[in-house]
């Protein structure tokens, strides 16, 4: 039987799906230019577009980055600030997601 | 009595009906949004005994502008009638009609609903037009809105103007306009010269000219197609004072085709770089003494809600003017107060209408460019 390593704590899916969010925020990994390392340490309420952490050419790679690194399709009615405008927002929907797909 | 029939909605003030052959349209102009219902959703609505069992609509709306970028602001669906929704319920009609603005119940939310979009996937207002495009082409075609733009002028095959109004009345305008004018040792400025359209015009008239664009790729192809006298500057607008660059003049001759409109309102619906006036001001410095500042624009009537009627008459529908939400084309007033303080006149002013090369080409935009001018043009001297 495998143990878990006492120096990992063991994080749910959702603090790891917020991880992986911020730090592809904070890496610019859209490759629409750096985004701001506010990423790392943002509010998951606060809107990332009125604290300047999103822009709309970043927005479009972060989509890219959800339905990929979250094995899901985004229609585009499902695009609004009501899901995509915060973190917290952002995990909800995945979420949603997951349980509807499992 | 129409509010109990209605459940309490009621028609939007900004709504039409007009009877086709397929049924009832029903279009909120100011919303650019379009239902085509059948007759016993047009009776309930009318106040008639309706059978609930019937009760079909067709949602008519899009981004018209996808197929062409002159081809219709109307945002009207008129080819393919798809698949109906059919209803069960008076209040599923009813809902399905309110969640297209034909219906309203709460008028202040339906006002508020007109202001500009805060971000790319706000979809709760309507936006301008370059957001509400710029949201289909990222989001829903997920194609570069820079290409897309591109296209919509040029085949990007053969880089020729599109066979469009752009051709039938742009092209021929300045083809005709340029052509009239001697430019031999003229000095030009193209500023947003893109591949060269004008550009290689002033040159075969004589001109040493100095073609500027942000776009490099654009700037490579007029520099290549123009050949001698053409003099590449490429500006980059996101750094400080972007007109730096500019060469001091004086120009005999200075050319914007397409351009001011972005400087009045942005692609991103945000401010400009530089206001409309502050450019031309600084080109107006750059102006010779007796020189000529020429401005082609699309129309300020063109872009507001046109094309519908018929093919051979079509007309217009104009719910925004001086208070625009739409807005891809300044006012006369907010042009010519811009021109003004950049201390220009204005000496005469052009509506070009299209050749007859269009007429069979395309005749439903030939017929409305012969009706409404597409776009106006403004010949302006400094002020003595």
């Amino acid at each position: 039987m495998q143990t878990a390593d006492p120096a990992i704590p063991d994080r749910s899916f959702r603090e790891e799906a917020l991880a992986s969010l911020r730090s592809y925020l904070a890496a610019g990994e859209s490759g629409a230019g750096g985004v701001s390392s506010d990423a790392l340490t943002i509010d998951e309420q606060a809107n990332l577009f009125e604290a300047g952490v999103l822009d709309s050419l970043q927005l479009v790679g972060m989509i890219g980055f959800i339905e990929s690194e979250f094995e899901c399709s985004l229609d585009y009615d499902e695009l609004t600030e009501d899901n995509l405008g915060t973190l917290a927002a952002i995990l909800a929907m995945i979420e949603r997601k997951r349980a509807a797909s499992s | 009595m129409a509010e109990a029939r209605l459940q309490g909605y009621s028609i939007c003030g900004d709504v039409t009906f007009e009877i086709t052959d397929d049924g009832v349209l029903a279009s909120n102009h100011r919303a650019r949004q379009h239902v085509l219902i059948n007759l016993p959703l047009f009776n309930l609505l009318a106040g008639a005994q309706p059978d609930t069992n019937e009760l079909r609509a067709w949602d008519r709306t899009t981004i018209s502008n996808l197929k062409g970028l002159l081809a219709d602001p109307t945002c009207l669906i008129r080819d393919t009638l798809g698949d109906s929704s059919r209803f069960d319920e008076v209040a599923d009609a009813l809902k399905f009609l309110a969640d297209r603005f034909i219906l309203v119940r709460d008028v202040e939310a339906y006002h508020a609903y007109f202001a500009k979009r805060s971000s790319l996937i706000d979809q709760k207002h309507m936006g301008t037009f370059h957001q509400r495009v710029g949201a289909e082409l990222l989001l829903r075609k997920k194609v570069d809105p820079d290409e897309w733009w591109y296209s919509q002028k040029f085949d990007p095959k053969t880089g020729k103007v599109r066979d469009s109004l752009y051709r039938f009345v742009q092209k021929e305008f300045i083809d005709g306009y340029i052509g009239s004018l001697d430019f031999k040792e003229s000095a030009v400025l193209d500023f947003g010269c893109g591949s060269g359209l004008a550009s290689q015009l002033f040159a075969a008239g004589g001109a040493r000219v100095t073609g500027v664009d942000p776009d490099p790729v654009a700037l490579a192809t007029a520099e290549r197609e123009v050949g001698a006298g053409f003099q590449p500057i490429h500006l980059d607008f996101s750094a400080p004072n972007p007109l730096s660059k500019l060469p001091p003049g004086p120009f005999d001759f200075i050319w914007l085709s397409d351009v001011l409109l972005f400087y009045f309102y942005p692609q991103d619906g945000g401010e400009p770089v530089l206001t409309p006036a502050e450019l031309l001001e600084q080109l107006a410095n750059r102006l010779a003494d007796g020189g000529r500042l020429v401005t082609m624009n699309p129309h300020a009537v063109f872009w507001l809600a046109p094309w519908l009627g018929d093919d051979e008459f079509p007309y217009t529908v104009i719910t925004e003017y001086a208070d625009r939400l739409y807005s891809v084309t300044p006012s006369l007033e907010e042009l010519s107060l811009a021109l003004e303080k950049a201390g220009l006149c204005i000496c005469r002013v052009y509506e070009p209408r299209p050749g007859e090369s269009g007429r069979e080409a395309d005749p439903k935009a030939f017929h409305f460019a012969e009706r409404f001018p597409v776009w106006w043009v403004f010949e302006c001297a400094k002020v003595p």
